[in-house]
């Protein structure tokens, strides 16, 4: 899709802002405004303290016995939220249900490759590998557009 | 593999387990019986058999996502135990007679070229699927 990027500078007492001119929402333009929405920082705890993290510095939120971690380049921090909260905020963003109990962020995947049993394994860019689930291939294809 | 995963993972199984017994029990009558010819019960009993053949699956089934090691020894059990399990339908038929080595070892061999065969396909799909994510993940974030 082809867009024109705009960038006008703010009349004085006017506040600074983002308009989409556009003839139809499409999956498109959702990803990009879902994106905008996702500067919000998700909250997340490491020890007692209390951080605000970007979604985009996630590489994927895992959850093991029962308690929601989000893993980052080198760091873990817990959330409170459950893995269906966050995959419902993240909704239209890069994060992609992956298995059971994770939710990746796709721009982190440096490469895919076949795993044992019909299961598939990402490489991220930190080096981590995550199991990815047959069954929930077909939202990845669909994502990409494959 | 969760429960939803297996029975789909079970139902696609079965019909590739029919063919590959269908296929190993020609080339196999080829070999040592050529005249022989089948009845209504042996292809009941194909059917069972594939059906018997599906049921070691069950082995992979887990609350957790299981690692790549856990999976592999999971996938040898597997192997053995379906091994076993075809071996003893086939001798209780009498398609295989335990006490010729000759026929066990054809038998056997014929069981893990299928499963190898069928390995073999879906590694080369899941390669060329993997293939096209690659390039499209490429494509859209690192461009």
């Amino acid at each position: 899709m082809d867009l024109k990027i705009v960038i006008e500078e703010p009349q004085d007492g006017q506040e600074e802002q983002i308009i989409i001119k556009c003839r139809e929402m499409t999956a498109e333009l959702l990803r990009i405004l879902a994106l905008l929405k996702a500067q919000d920082a998700l909250v997340a705890y490491d020890g007692n303290k209390i951080h605000r993290i970007k979604p985009n510095g996630v590489y994927y939120i895992e959850v093991v016995d029962n308690k929601t971690f989000l893993y980052c380049k080198n760091e873990v921090y817990e959330s409170k939220q459950k893995l269906y909260e966050l995959e419902e905020a993240l909704a239209n963003t890069d994060f992609l249900r992956v298995s059971k109990s994770v939710i990746l962020n796709m721009s982190k995947i440096k490469s895919l490759r076949p795993a044992l049993s019909g299961r598939f394994e990402a490489l991220l860019d930190n080096g981590e590998r995550i199991i990815v689930s047959r069954q929930y291939m077909i939202d990845l294809k669909k994502r990409l557009g494959i | 593999m969760h429960i939803e995963e297996l029975l789909k993972t079970m139902i696609r199984s079965f019909f590739i387990i029919t063919t590959g017994i269908t296929v190993s029990m020609y080339v196999f009558c080829l070999l040592f019986y050529p005249d022989v010819s089948f009845t209504l019960d042996d292809i009941g009993r194909i059917l069972l058999m594939a059906f018997a053949g599906d049921l070691p699956h069950v082995i992979f089934l887990s609350h957790k996502e299981l690692s790549n090691k856990q999976m592999l020894i999971r996938k040898i059990i597997h192997l053995l135990v379906l091994s076993a399990m075809l071996l003893y339908f086939a001798s209780l038929w009498d398609w295989v007679m335990l006490n010729d080595a000759k026929e066990v070892a054809v038998f056997l061999t014929s069981v893990w070229a299928v499963y190898a065969i069928v390995f073999l396909m879906t590694r080369h799909q899941d390669k060329k699927l993997t293939y096209k994510i690659n390039n499209k993940l490429k494509e859209r974030y690192r461009s």
